[in-house]
């Protein structure tokens, strides 16, 4: 039986080893069950991976999907998901993207492409209207990312198309490197050298076959209620002007900046401010597919030396050029531009510069082992110098394409405590101390240190009594306290779950000024456009089970793997050191309280003390296969 | 004679103001006029290109719903006519053959051929309230209908005109009277 609703009904399966091509029908009930993009993935990546699999390795498999939602006209519904065994964790890894590539790849034909084996030359993929092909990328290896997509882009003769490429940075197995579709990123969890391994340069994909709406007349209604919903949420209008570098507002109120290899949340920011980047570098706002926010900026040097530099910059960007001493704008441009075109992860990077920086100023590093290069902070030279040798793998680069874990065990000396990552993935968004639920979601998350698998931010915006009422303690609303804070984080984690299964935007839908908003556009909303697109009845209650039964299917590969509690930590540098300057200056992460938050987020979650999914709790997922699998207790 | 047709209306001195790319229009118009989503069967499109400083640019390109279209001239089977009523050129599907000539015609790119029957398609203004516009974040795209408009663009020009030309009168009074007072 054909599966019914906005998908495309197949899935590819290409053997890069020896070309071989499968096309099989997407049944029904597993469309049903793990609806759509991280859902699918991450099934599949649990299913076909096996225990102790080397990420680089041929065993290892690339998995696109696309979400349910992604090809309808759903608001900021374009988004696709990306995995792999992540070779800087050795555990669960995805990443997600906006942009066309999801869109285009269910016109060809696809929900969910899967790719295994190694190319013995480089070669790419094209899936045009179905048909598959494997082509020679000779000719393309080591070029930037637009140069190669320029290249493809002449020869398939076709503009509408879209790419999902990697860099020279994916090429030399740096483990920090992103997938790109244009200037967007699959970014985190090294998915670049995993394609990089295969010998796969790139992905093209187009088409212009038909997506189904079950109920149009539903679909409107819920835009149009959407619509109502964005002009009233206090978020949105600031989000639409300013578009993401309006975090900074958030970070100077909390002051968790993460500045110079997290330690300061005083910082210098002033010159980095959204106005700036308004003022100076916005040309016009744009957009990713069908969205109404229209958040997206691409930054712009107007004059002085480095005029014409044009790419886009999007929050993170800004975080970590602080966490590299960054102050001004056209360096924080600049060292987007780079990275874009290596095809780099941002966060990544940004954080192995730092690290190295740190180091450097311990005396850990010294001129001799950075080849006489003076690592400070906030060098724009040096660092885009270092960005240079990690890409080509030079120098002590080679040494930090490894990413910060592995570099600091390489340099030793004590480096460990500079190295600013979880499971090996490095970290991300805003400094979590003094804010308890953001210090644990960093911990739990299931592809290494993250905001985005749970947007940690309800803590701070609801009242005690939307406390009480939710997560069962007033103390849930204050960012003194304890109780209720794991239940509220394991809430925040399923519900933003729901926006990459149906590949809705996590900014579209996932941020909000109250409690009551973000539950409207994220659950109400996503189910009702979920429902119109697929004509099913799936209830609010379904669809947040749904986003639990992902996680904990990605919980149980980690798992399975060996993780376990003692994975589920923060660097130590956040327990002892207490934040220097800003609104925060003196906070640490209590560690006591963090313990308790994690036992009462296990608790909820139905894991037992040291984090290991029980049986009964599986089973109540519809997952008692994996349940079995693993012998859960 | 009743015309209405769709504007695209940016101010590029701000800048949300402007076709932010974002293509809900496309995914919207297939959807009302198909019954499915497919960009390639939308009747507005947005068109991307370089026009300097390697800046990408977006353009919506849509019917203009011409008085005297010259789609329907150049149509060999007298497939495309004016509806009166609805004051829009609409496209005989069952007559057209497909050639194209049309499309070649046009000189706003209004005119498209479907990817899979190959016939013309263009935009029917969704009957009256036309999703493009209904949905655009940026309010780019406006719905207009020619007295209107044409009164619109009058009463415009003529307030700015009566700016400029009282200002004009004004300084040219202000230099008489220093004239007069001799310095």
């Amino acid at each position: 039986m054909a599966v019914k609703g906005s998908y495309a009904g197949k899935i590819c399966r290409i053997d890069l080893s020896n070309g071989r091509v499968e096309k099989e029908d997407l049944s029904p009930e597993f469309a049903v069950k793990y609806a759509g993009g991280r859902g699918f993935s991450s099934r599949i990546l649990f299913d076909e991976i096996k225990k102790g699999v080397e990420p680089l390795s041929e065993d290892n498999k690339l998995i696109f999907s696309v979400g349910a939602l992604t090809g309808t006209p759903v608001p900021a519904a374009s988004r696709s998901t990306i995995a792999a065994k992540s070779p800087l964790s050795n555990l669960h890894g995805d990443g997600h993207g906006g942009g066309y590539f999801g869109i285009y790849l269910k016109q060809a034909g696809f929900d969910v492409l899967i790719v295994e084996g190694c190319a013995e030359k480089p070669v790419y993929i094209s899936i045009i209207n179905g048909k598959v092909e494997i082509k020679n990328a000779e000719h393309l290896w080591g070029k930037s990312i637009s140069a190669a997509e320029e290249i493809i882009k002449n020869e398939i003769c076709s503009q509408r198309v879209e790419i999902a490429s990697i860099g020279p940075a994916g090429e030399n197995l740096v483990k920090l490197a992103t997938i790109m579709n244009g200037q967007a990123a699959y970014a985190r969890c090294g998915l670049g050298t995993v394609m990089g391994f295969k010998k796969l340069k790139a992905v093209v994909v187009g088409g212009d076959m038909d997506i189904e709406i079950a109920d149009a007349d539903k679909l409107y209604a819920a835009m149009d209620e959407y619509k109502r919903v964005i002009t009233e949420d206090a978020y949105c209008p600031p989000a639409a002007k300013y578009g993401t570098p309006r975090f900074m507002m958030h970070r100077v109120k909390f002051g968790i900046h993460g500045a110079k290899n997290w330690r300061y949340g005083g910082f210098g920011w002033e010159g980095l401010s959204h106005e700036v980047f308004r003022e100076k570098h916005t040309l016009k706002a744009t957009s990713c597919p069908n969205c109404l926010m229209m958040c997206r900026r691409d930054m712009f040097i107007k004059d002085g030396p480095f005029a014409g530099t044009f790419t886009k910059v999007e929050w993170e960007t800004i975080a970590r050029s602080m966490t590299c001493g960054l102050t001004k704008t056209e360096d924080v441009i600049r060292f987007a531009k780079k990275l874009n075109e290596y095809g780099m992860d941002v966060e990544g990077v940004g954080d192995t510069i730092a690290f190295a920086m740190e180091c450097y100023e311990k005396g850990i590093l010294t001129k001799s082992d950075t080849g006489g290069m003076e690592l400070n902070f906030g060098d724009i030279d040096c660092i885009l110098d270092l960005v240079d040798k990690i890409n080509y793998r030079q120098g002590l680069g080679d040494v930090l394409a490894e990413g910060t874990l592995r570099a600091s065990k390489h340099i030793g000396k004590d480096s460990i405590k500079y190295a600013m990552q979880v499971k090996g993935v490095e970290m991300t968004a805003g400094d979590p101390r003094g804010m308890p639920v953001r210090a644990v979601s960093y911990a739990t998350s299931t592809r290494g240190s993250d905001h985005l698998r749970s947007n940690p931010y309800i803590e701070e915006m609801i009242s005690p009594e939307e406390g009480l009422k939710w997560f069962g303690s007033e103390e849930a609303a204050s960012l003194k306290g304890v109780k209720g804070k794991g239940r509220m984080l394991k809430f925040s984690e399923d519900l933003v779950t729901i926006g990459d299964l149906l590949g809705l935007c996590k900014f579209a839908f996932y941020r909000s000024a109250t409690l009551n908003f973000l539950y409207q556009k994220g659950v109400k909303l996503a189910t009702d456009f979920y429902n119109a697109c697929m004509g099913t009845s799936l209830t609010e209650e379904g669809m947040l089970e749904a986003g639990e039964r992902t996680f904990n299917i990605e919980k149980a590969f980690n798992v399975r793997e060996g993780a376990d509690r003692s994975l589920d930590i923060i660097p130590e540098r956040f327990f002892t050191e207490p934040i220097i300057g800003g609104s925060s200056d003196g906070a640490i992460v209590e560690r006591e309280k963090f313990e308790k938050i994690l036992d009462e987020y296990y608790e909820s979650r139905g894991w037992d003390k040291s984090g290991i999914p029980t049986h009964k709790k599986m089973t109540e997922l519809g997952l008692g296969d994996i349940a079995d699998e693993l012998n859960l207790k | 004679m009743k015309r209405r047709w769709i504007k695209y209306n940016p101010d590029f001195n701000v800048i949300e103001k402007q076709c932010a790319d974002c293509r809900i229009c496309e995914m919207v118009c297939s959807l009302e006029n198909t019954g499915k989503c497919n960009p390639a069967k939308s009747r507005i499109q947005i068109i991307n290109f370089l026009p300097d400083k390697g800046v990408p640019e977006a353009y919506p390109v849509v019917c203009q719903q011409c008085a005297k279209p010259l789609c329907r001239d150049a149509c060999p089977v007298d497939a495309v006519s004016l509806d009166d009523q609805l004051g829009i050129v609409v496209v005989d599907e069952e007559a057209c053959i497909g050639c194209g000539d049309c499309v070649d015609a046009c000189p706003f790119g209004g005119m498209s051929l479907d990817p899979h029957s190959g016939t013309a398609i263009k935009c029917t203004l969704c009957g009256g309230d036309p999703k493009c516009v209904r949905y655009c974040p940026s309010g780019v795209l406006r719905l207009v209908e020619n007295k209107s408009f044409v009164i619109q663009k009058k009463q415009n020009a003529a307030v700015n005109s009566y700016k400029i030309l009282k200002m004009k009168t004004e300084a040219l009074s202000k230099l008489e009277r220093r004239i007069e007072s001799g310095c």
